[in-house]
């Protein structure tokens, strides 16, 4: 894909790099919310967050998806689409940076609970984020990285058919 | 009035705003691109104009689907079941909205890379205009399904 982008292009990673981090964000969560919807459950999952609480799950997420595509984006060797970089490498580096994004987002939702606890003056439940706390140093982080490497590798592949797809499209043009 | 009041009305108001602008640039987008000016033969204003836009989609459906979650949670425990007729239109829409996202990445890819291609190359572009068509047309989809499940 070397030859997709030009000597332009160095003025375009950040584009590219909000773009993905987006369209990773955008997809994870409709696509939660389609099967929660289709499962019944997704009422009982949302009257357990409040309207604030939930924007700042979703920003927080949306910030840690984009900063680690960001990541991943500067691990295989400068703009996407400008390098010759080998599949094998780029699953590499997605799945790490997609185990990062899976423990920064599950710290960041622990502190956003947490204060949500206690602004709602649900402060007696601060204990089971103390608590909390130890169970995602030991288990959470393990949990968290590996979800986070199963879908930064599957969104990498998502993004190498785009990829491969929009390379087709211009050279046709 | 709850605290939270000013607050769900501020998420309906952005969600709103949001569909606007990505429609309304769509439009505005897909118009410039197929009817060019004449001062902008090899494309360059075009791209850029399309560049800006995808910058703008972005952060729009990234806060369409941050709120359109905040309006789904305001109706707490009476959240229809996906086998109701208003659930089946959720359906439809949160798969319309997949689809969306997943057509719009080729769109930006290609304005990226089209932006970087000498201007004589993407001047002779033609498939920059269909791809804002095909954004349009899938917009419209979602809106008619929106303005659906809001008042049908």
């Amino acid at each position: 894909m070397a030859e997709l982008l030009g000597p332009r292009s160095a003025g375009s990673e950040r584009f590219v790099t909000f773009a993905f981090g987006t369209f990773h964000t955008v997809i994870f969560i409709v696509s939660a919310v389609l099967v929660l919807h289709l499962s019944g459950a997704l009422s009982g999952v949302l009257t357990g967050l409040n309207t604030l609480t939930g924007l700042a799950l979703f920003a927080a997420l949306w910030a840690t998806t984009t900063w680690s595509t960001g990541r991943a984006i500067r691990g295989v060797g400068g703009p996407v689409l400008a390098t010759r970089t080998p599949i094998g490498s780029v699953v590499t580096r997605a799945a790490r940076s997609g185990a990062l994004n899976g423990v920064l987002f599950l710290a960041a939702a622990a502190v956003i609970l947490a204060l949500s606890a206690l602004l709602t003056g649900q402060g007696d439940s601060i204990g089971i984020f103390i608590l909390g706390g130890f169970f995602v140093v030991l288990v959470g982080t393990l949990a968290g990285a590996t979800i986070g490497a199963i879908l930064g590798v599957l969104f990498a592949a998502i993004d190498l058919v785009h990829l491969w797809a929009v390379g087709r499209l211009v050279r046709a043009l | 009035m709850s605290a939270l009041e000013p607050l769900s009305l501020f998420v309906r108001w952005a969600h709103v705003v949001g569909m606007a602008a990505i429609l309304g640039g769509a439009l505005l987008v897909w118009w410039l691109t197929a009817r060019p000016f004449r001062t902008d033969a090899d494309g360059d204003t075009r791209l850029e104009i399309a560049q800006r836009y995808e910058w703008i989609f972005w952060a729009a459906i990234g806060v369409q689907v941050m709120t359109g979650v905040g309006n789904l949670g305001a109706f707490g425990q009476g959240l229809p079941a996906p086998t109701t007729a208003w659930g089946l239109r959720l359906t439809v829409k949160l798969v319309v909205v997949l689809a969306l996202a997943l057509l719009s990445l080729p769109r930006t890819l290609a304005v990226a890379v089209l932006m970087n291609r000498p201007a004589a190359e993407s001047g002779r572009s033609q498939v920059v205009p269909g791809l804002y068509a095909a954004t349009v047309m899938l917009v419209l989809v979602v809106v008619v399904l929106a303005v659906w499940l809001a008042h049908g």
